[in-house]
């Protein structure tokens, strides 16, 4: 197949280019006004990104990042879209002000889909791959949807693409991106722009090979390395791989060498530490794409119409842009999540004649229904596929019932398996993904907070990422320091998240499918202790399993014991979660009529009303938690309990929780040192009363 | 009986330092009748117990044998404490565990009948309170000062509650507790350190003999002070035309004393006009307690009395507006009688709800009387005699010789006004004046 360009490409090309480079220049020249807020422009890289841009349908995913303002010109973003961004205001398309220029989200009909993504350089990767594992998911499962031959449907089968600088390839979570993407051989475009600098960094010092080269490393994922300036080049090159990557469906990198002609950022200036400008400005695509059109049979005349009209566009749309409305403060309040269709607790909870399960089992049963009534639903994580089903049998026969594409092992990547939900979620899957433990959950950080926990308000409302991470956590009797640990509170420290860490499985089986019915992502805390009521004082843990039809929604505290009002005699009320919940239900044994226990069930949505109300009822307040107690959630959840009941206080509130030591020891005498138990909780209740 | 209950039998009894009157809280060991491991029968006196009220002989429930005793000669020990060891003789144990038994079965009505107006039965609880409390953890949290708002109690009176929380700190159940036992410390007691500093006079207080105050005294002054400190005392005087009952009692004493056997003294006849106006007047007969006031059910009328060694006491004429005349003589000239001879019982000096001071009888013209707490008001009459008066006749006025009486009444300002207050105090005279002089013995 022979690859030519039409006349009618090349002049879309080289408006996209000129508008691109006539904003790059009306910033600088109003630099005083625009420079507010910080914005890099895709000066020196316009031409790929145009080229690439172009080819792209409305089926497709798009991931740029943030030096790809001729990208989104090409996707048919006007200027003037692009600098409400800029100058960060209210009708932002993108995300109402909220995040920097070329930060884009787009949910438009017309367009490609352009997911949230952050601006921590490299981590949409991972996101991105996600999406891509999404497809790669519907095509071998929902037939209806995605036909296994794209050929016979004669719709163009979606890709991915995701767009990364040179420099953002060495992050480590790149390797977990393309792991994948050439593991499953996913439907996906690795755009990288090779401009041979970091900020001040160049290519030398920071990197042993290139892009191009690192991705030899990756077998199944096939790299090409192109000049970047050269349109014709670019744009045949990318349509190949392209068309390669919707007929085929695996991966490619594609490798653009450009120059970078403006600033790395509006926050630095080049002249300060560049020492190859003058190389650089004699690569500059600009004269190069000009001249390919005068050798296509454009002229003079028609290229300098197109250049006084991009100009004058942006500078009218520049005049439009500087005169639109700026947001409200009461608009920082909106879409923090997306609204959720459960309120209400509704369904058997106790059905009739139904069996005591164990917690573990809850949970799988939950998630056993979802997947027979959602094919959307899928599970993946370390461990849960078929051979295994779970370290802790959590996921035990779903691989069989549902089989490997929908219930899948993935290798040892928490980046991965946390950050590719958001992609998942972006193309209308519900990803359920489990970290083996509580342990391991640090290196999915990074990716929870920066690119799930923000999508929903970053893209003011249009990407929410709907997905459930399970996180196995606690101690259990001699985990040791990597298999014990408690996170809540770096968990519930990330804004954008809603956490559940329920006390007993009629409880998880409940918000497991509230999580799966809300739109946001969900963090579920499962203590290891409870899942099998193995820790002595937790039978209360395994439960009659509620029915197919029970949900629990989020932020409705469980007032597990209630005492009335008394005045002549010292009353408390115990706030806890999880396992603290059984010590505190085994440490009140004799003192039933004087403390009211409050099972929070979910640490986010925090149900604040059934809290407040409990302690200015009993005047006062013990908060138990599993952590070491300094800059707890729970220190923070008393702090929060004083100020709302000061008056009606008779004790400062207090907090009781493990030593403040850097790990739970093996020894299992070091451990009960560490750890609260209910003897514990239970001096620390009389200590309470008696104060 | 099994052979369990035998052992049982003869086990040690703790013997505690029993009720002996409504208000009383606490006794002074005055002696030991019985030593450790002397017998005693059942009646027999065990110890000897000053009271602010009069002087108590604690009898053995039962005969046995003391163990132990647990306080010396004066001792101040509150009303529930053991104060010995009792060990029952084989065959009597089963009457102490009756005795014992009844006394709480006592109790429990009382308590009730209590609660029907309000306040707690003092008993045990108030037995707690050991005034003043010298607490030294002054700190409140924001509920204990949110409760104290809304109660209007002052940190004065906060720091004087028994605090029974970690490190001596105040709790709500303290505070609530203390509530509902009426505000036993409400109002200021001395305390040493006061909110301010007490000027450096070098009060020169003389030199003579010391005479230590008795129990008794010290109990006086205490009530005094206390009173003093609690109702804004407020003083009404009238007087009142006596002549027909000073002519009528002349006339009849004789018959009276051959009639009834009794001596016929002004008291009878002043306690009976009393409690006919306290009947008119319902809410002079009334004890505050806390917020509510309580409007009693009884009229029991104390008559304060001086006793032999200059101390003062009240005995008490039960329902008082229910009993005739010669009941009263009766009554009154027994009290009088046992007080002359200290031979009171506590059961003589409690329950009084109204009280006549007869200032009269040191040839007091008036007085200001101090009240007798927790009652709202309290009457002193002074001495009767002829004074020229100007009396109002159709035929023109004219003067004669009348026997005249000034009576007093110190009321508590806090619930009882002066319109109360005059108008009770009016009728007591008018029902003086108005006595029939033609009325049968």
């Amino acid at each position: 197949m022979t690859h030519t360009i039409s006349k009618e490409v090349f002049k879309k090309a080289f408006k996209n280019v000129c508008t691109a480079k006539a904003m790059a220049e009306l910033y600088e020249e109003n630099f005083k006004v625009v420079s507010k807020y910080v914005h890099a422009t895709s000066r020196g890289h316009e031409v790929i990104q145009t080229a690439l841009g172009m080819q792209l349908l409305p089926q497709d995913y798009a991931y740029p990042y943030y030096r790809d303002d001729s990208m989104l010109l090409s996707f048919g973003c006007t200027p003037k879209d692009l600098m409400l961004q800029l100058l960060a205001k209210k009708d932002d398309p993108f995300s109402g002000g909220r995040t920097y220029y070329c930060h884009p989200s787009l949910r438009d009909d017309d367009k490609p889909k352009v997911p949230h993504q952050s601006s921590a350089t490299g981590m949409q990767a991972i996101p991105a791959t996600g999406a891509a594992m999404g497809f790669h998911y519907k095509e071998g499962f929902d037939s209806s949807q995605f036909p296994k031959d794209w050929s016979l449907s004669g719709v163009d089968a979606p890709i991915v693409v995701c767009s990364l600088g040179d420099a953002s390839v060495t992050e480590g979570e790149i390797a977990e991106a393309f792991q994948m993407a050439a593991l499953k051989q996913l439907p996906i475009l690795y755009l990288v722009q090779d401009n041979g600098w970091d900020i001040s960094a160049n290519a030398a010092e920071t990197r042993a090979q290139d892009a191009f080269e690192y991705a030899k490393g990756f077998h199944g994922l096939e790299a090409i390395s192109i000049d970047g300036t050269d349109f014709i080049e670019s744009y045949i090159e990318v349509q190949k791989v392209i068309e390669t990557i919707r007929k085929e469906r695996r991966p490619f990198l594609v490798h653009a060498k450009v120059p970078l002609l403006n600033h790395h950022t509006s926050g630095v200036r080049m002249e300060w530490y560049r020492d190859d400008l003058e190389e650089a400005r004699s690569r500059d695509p600009y004269p190069k794409i000009r001249k390919q059109l005068l050798e296509n049979g454009f002229t003079e005349r028609e290229l300098m119409e197109i250049e006084t009209s991009a100009s004058a566009e942006v500078k009218n749309d520049y005049e439009e842009a500087l005169k639109a409305e700026d947001p409200k403060p009461e608009d920082l309040f909106t879409h923090d999540f997306a609204p959720t269709p459960i309120t209400e607790e509704t369904g058997t909870r106790s059905p009739e004649g139904a069996e005591k399960v164990v917690m573990v089992d809850c949970a799988l049963f939950g998630i056993e229904e979802l997947m027979q009534k959602h094919k959307e639903c899928l599970l993946y994580g370390q461990d849960v596929g078929g051979r295994l089903g779970g370290v802790f049998r959590e996921a035990a026969t779903l691989a069989q019932k549902f089989g490997d594409n929908r219930v899948f092992n993935t290798p040892i990547q928490e980046a991965f398996i946390v950050g590719s939900t958001a992609g998942m979620s972006a193309v209308g899957l519900k990803p359920i993904v489990e970290v083996q433990f509580a342990d391991y959950i640090w290196p999915g950080l990074n990716q929870l907070f920066t690119e799930v926990s923000r999508s929903c308000y970053l893209s003011n409302g249009k990407w929410p990422v709907s997905m459930i991470l399970r996180v196995p956590i606690g101690a259990y009797g001699s985990g040791g320091p990597y298999h014990s640990s408690s996170v809540e509170s770096i968990v519930t420290n990330i804004r954008g998240l809603k956490i559940a860490y329920p006390s007993n499985g009629a409880d998880l089986k409940g918000l497991i499918k509230a999580a799966y019915y809300d739109p946001n992502p969900v963090v579920i805390l499962e203590h290891k202790g409870l899942y099998w009521s193995k820790v002595p004082g937790t039978k209360g843990a395994t439960s009659v399993e509620p029915a197919e039809d029970y949900v629990l929604p989020f932020g409705k505290a469980w007032l597990l014991q209630e005492i009335w009002k008394q005045e002549d005699v010292e009353t408390a009320t115990i706030v806890s979660y999880g396992m603290g919940v059984h010590w505190a239900m085994n440490a009140t044994q004799g003192l039933r009529d004087r403390v009211e226990i409050i099972d929070l069930r979910t640490l986010f949505p925090l149900d604040e009303e059934t809290i407040m109300k409990s302690v200015k009822k009993t005047g006062k307040c013990l908060v138990v938690t599993e952590e070491p107690s300094n800059n707890s959630f729970a220190r923070a959840l008393a702090g929060k309990i004083q100020e709302g009941c000061f008056q009606y206080l008779d004790a400062p509130v207090m907090t009781i929780g493990s030593e403040n030591m850097p790990a739970i020891p093996l020894n299992s005498t070091l451990e009960q040192t560490m750890i609260p138990s209910t003897e514990k909780v239970k001096a620390k209740l009389e200590e309470l009363l008696d104060y | 009986m099994s052979k369990k209950d035998k052992t049982s039998a003869s086990a040690e009894v703790p013997f505690k330092l029993p009720r002996m009157g409504e208000s009383i809280t606490e006794g002074t060991i005055i002696n030991w009748m019985v030593q450790p491991g002397e017998h005693f029968e059942e009646g027999d006196i065990i110890v000897e117990v000053g009271t602010d009220k009069v002087d108590n002989e604690v009898p053995a429930p039962f005969s046995g044998t003391l163990i132990e005793t647990k306080y010396n000669a004066k001792d101040v020990v509150k009303i529930g404490e053991v104060i010995a060891i009792l060990k029952a003789s084989e065959g009597a144990s089963k009457k102490a565990v009756n005795k014992n038994q009844e006394e709480d079965v006592k109790t429990i009505p009382t308590a009730n009948e209590a609660n029907k107006v309000v306040p707690k039965q003092p008993g045990a609880v108030s037995s707690t309170y050991h005034l003043p409390v010298n607490r030294t953890n002054k700190f409140y949290s924001p509920l204990v000062e949110k409760i104290a708002r809304e109660h209007h109690i002052s940190y004065e009176e906060l720091a004087r509650i028994p605090a029974t929380g970690k490190d001596g700190r105040l709790q709500k159940s303290d505070v609530f507790k203390y509530i509902e036992e009426g505000r036993p410390a409400q109002f200021a007691q001395p305390v040493a350190e006061a909110g301010y500093s007490i000027p450096q006079l070098n009060l020169d207080k003389g030199k003579g003999k010391i005479v230590e105050m008795d129990r008794m005294r010290q109990m006086i002054a205490d009530h005094m002070v206390y009173s003093k400190h609690t109702s804004p005392h407020v003083t009404a005087y009238v007087e009142a035309d006596m002549t027909n009952m000073v002519n009528w009692r002349n006339a009849n004493k004789d018959d009276f004393q051959k009639k009834h056997g009794e001596k016929l003294t002004f008291t009878p006849l002043f306690v009976e006009a009393v409690a006919k106006a306290v009947k008119d007047f319902p809410m002079i007969n009334v004890s505050v307690d806390g917020s509510n006031i309580i409007v009693k059910e009884h009229i029991n009328i104390g008559m304060a009395t001086a006793l032999p060694n200059g101390n003062l006491i009240v005995p008490v004429v039960r329902d008082a507006d229910k009993k005739d005349l010669q009941t009263l003589a009766k009554e009154i000239n027994a009290l009088a009688e046992k007080a002359r001879t200290n031979k009171l019982k506590a059961d003589d000096t409690k329950g009084s709800t109204f009280t006549i001071s007869n200032v009269g009888t040191f040839g007091s013209l008036m007085g200001t009387p101090i009240i007798n707490q927790p009652e709202a008001a309290i009457l002193a009459t002074g001495i009767i005699k002829k004074r020229a008066e100007v009396i109002e006749k159709p035929e023109g006025d004219t003067i004669e010789i009348r026997q005249m009486m000034y009576l007093s009444l110190s009321f508590d300002h806090r619930i009882v006004d002066g319109f109360l207050g005059g108008s009770f105090l009016r009728r007591i005279a008018d029902y003086f004046e108005q006595f029939d002089s033609k009325r049968k013995i």
